[in-house]
């Protein structure tokens, strides 16, 4: 009897233990976007929406388009150390270009300071993907060595991964390091003119899976608070929302930055503007959405099934 | 490229369900900080989002590609990028981000070039994910 009594009061404070959904004087119009941010970026082929999303708020803070191809200098080598690896080859169109955490790649960025977009660019990969560039460096290595190719040549294929270096610097890289360091040190290079870093603590605050239904986790309240402060927070939660409004998928996950909310009247819903990485397109995306050149307007209660975490700066 | 050289014409098709502008204009994109550029025939919507070849438009060109509801679905789960890029290159198309004139500003969108034409990625998975949900 005691055991149902129970029961029956975990269901109904299960039931009754949800946020209330945000109100129209807490929902006041915020639009961040503009010139600090400029148009929505492509992440290509970089599996690296955490790398961009980290990228637009570094850019929106400092006021400088920051490369998101510097934030992953880390995750890069480690693609690059397991291309070098013949058995990890076999099978790198999986887990090697899968996503990682915003957290930890802002905080190391702060530390080691900023590089900007112009200097190692993210975007745009041309025909190839940047595993095969990154995979390229080290046949570029190998083909010098042997003479197979020019330094003239091999200048023209570093430059198109590494502009900002200079020539002679590229190819004196490219001959005195070992492969372990070869895309570091290039990287490295590139990022010489570094942007020093403003005293920033990232914050990350995350849905505890388990007891989400008990302790339900307000991401809104933090959203909505940043937002109020002119400061966009990064979402994590399930990219597939984006296509597919009334997707069951729930362990995808994707990260955007939101950089503006309004209040519908009709449906008395707070709706929340994701700057996705997926370029200007509108395509892409659910056609009940709202979307404006890459921007897409998700309701609260279509967002609210799928955040998964809150990452911010302050 | 100078709107007075641009020849419009106007499509409308239940595909799109919008109405795209044709036009002949200058595409440009950078390759070794060098500025490349072409001029082709291409159509877009009102606000620069959309971008296909005229000969891909008018002969809806997607209609010759075939690709399934999983490789849809792998190209977002999988997170390795732009889902459209992933099904560029399943079709042996060679996706690249360019830039347009539109309605006198230079924007930014990207085309998979296909031998059967050029489109944009994104516009590219739409008619993909249309065309499966319909044969379903």
């Amino acid at each position: 009897m005691l055991k149902s009594r129970l029961l029956v009061i975990l269901v109904a404070f299960i039931s009754s233990s949800s946020y209330a959904a945000t109100d129209a004087k807490t929902c006041s119009p915020v639009d961040l976007r503009g010139e600090k941010l400029g148009p929505v970026r492509n992440q290509d082929s970089m599996g690296a929406c955490y790398a961009f999303s980290s990228a637009d708020l570094l850019s929106y803070k400092m006021g400088h388009k920051i490369s998101a191809m510097s934030l992953m200098r880390s995750k890069a080598k480690t693609w690059y150390l397991s291309i070098l690896d013949k058995l990890s080859l076999q099978s790198r169109h999986g887990q090697l270009m899968s996503g990682g955490n915003e957290k930890p790649l802002l905080d190391q960025a702060l530390k080691a300071g900023l590089c900007l977009e112009k200097d190692l660019p993210s975007e745009d990969n041309l025909n190839v993907e940047y595993r095969d560039r990154i995979e390229a460096l080290y046949k570029l290595k190998s083909s010098v060595e042997k003479k197979e190719v020019t330094h003239y040549d091999a200048c023209i294929q570093l430059l198109t991964l590494f502009p900002a270096i200079e020539p002679n610097d590229a190819i004196a890289i490219l001959i005195n390091s070992d492969l372990n360091s070869l895309f570091d040190r290039l990287a490295e290079k590139s990022c010489y003119w570094k942007i020093k870093a403003p005293s920033l603590k990232i914050v990350s605050e995350k849905k505890i899976f388990l007891l989400d239904k008990l302790f339900p986790t307000d991401l809104f309240s933090t959203i909505n608070r940043e937002l109020s402060r002119k400061n966009p927070p990064i979402i994590g939660y399930v990219g597939k929302v984006l296509v597919d409004i009334e997707t069951t998928k729930t362990n995808i996950s994707h990260s955007s930055l939101i950089v503006g909310r309004k209040f519908n009247p009709a449906s008395q819903t707070c709706e929340y503007l994701v700057r996705n990485s997926w370029g200007r397109s509108c395509s892409y995306y659910d056609s009940r959405l709202k979307c404006e050149e890459g921007h897409i307007w998700l309701p609260e209660n279509i967002l609210g099934k799928k955040l998964n975490e809150v990452v911010y700066a302050k | 490229m100078p709107s007075s050289l641009a020849l419009l014409f106007f499509f409308s098709t239940s595909v799109f369900a919008m109405e795209l502008k044709c036009t002949t204009g200058q595409i440009r994109w950078y390759h070794e900080k060098k500025q490349s550029q072409e001029i082709i025939n291409y159509c877009t919507n009102d606000d620069g989002t959309v971008f296909v070849s005229k000969d891909c438009y008018l002969t809806q060109c997607w209609k010759k590609f075939n690709i399934t509801q999983l490789a849809l679905d792998k190209a977002i789960d999988q997170e390795i990028g732009s889902p459209g890029f992933a099904i560029c290159r399943s079709l042996k198309g060679v996706p690249q981000i360019i830039e347009f004139e539109h309605q006198k500003r230079w924007v930014s969108l990207d085309r998979c070039r296909l031998k059967e034409g050029d489109i944009d990625t994104g516009l590219l998975f739409k008619v993909l994910n249309d065309k499966v949900k319909t044969s379903r």
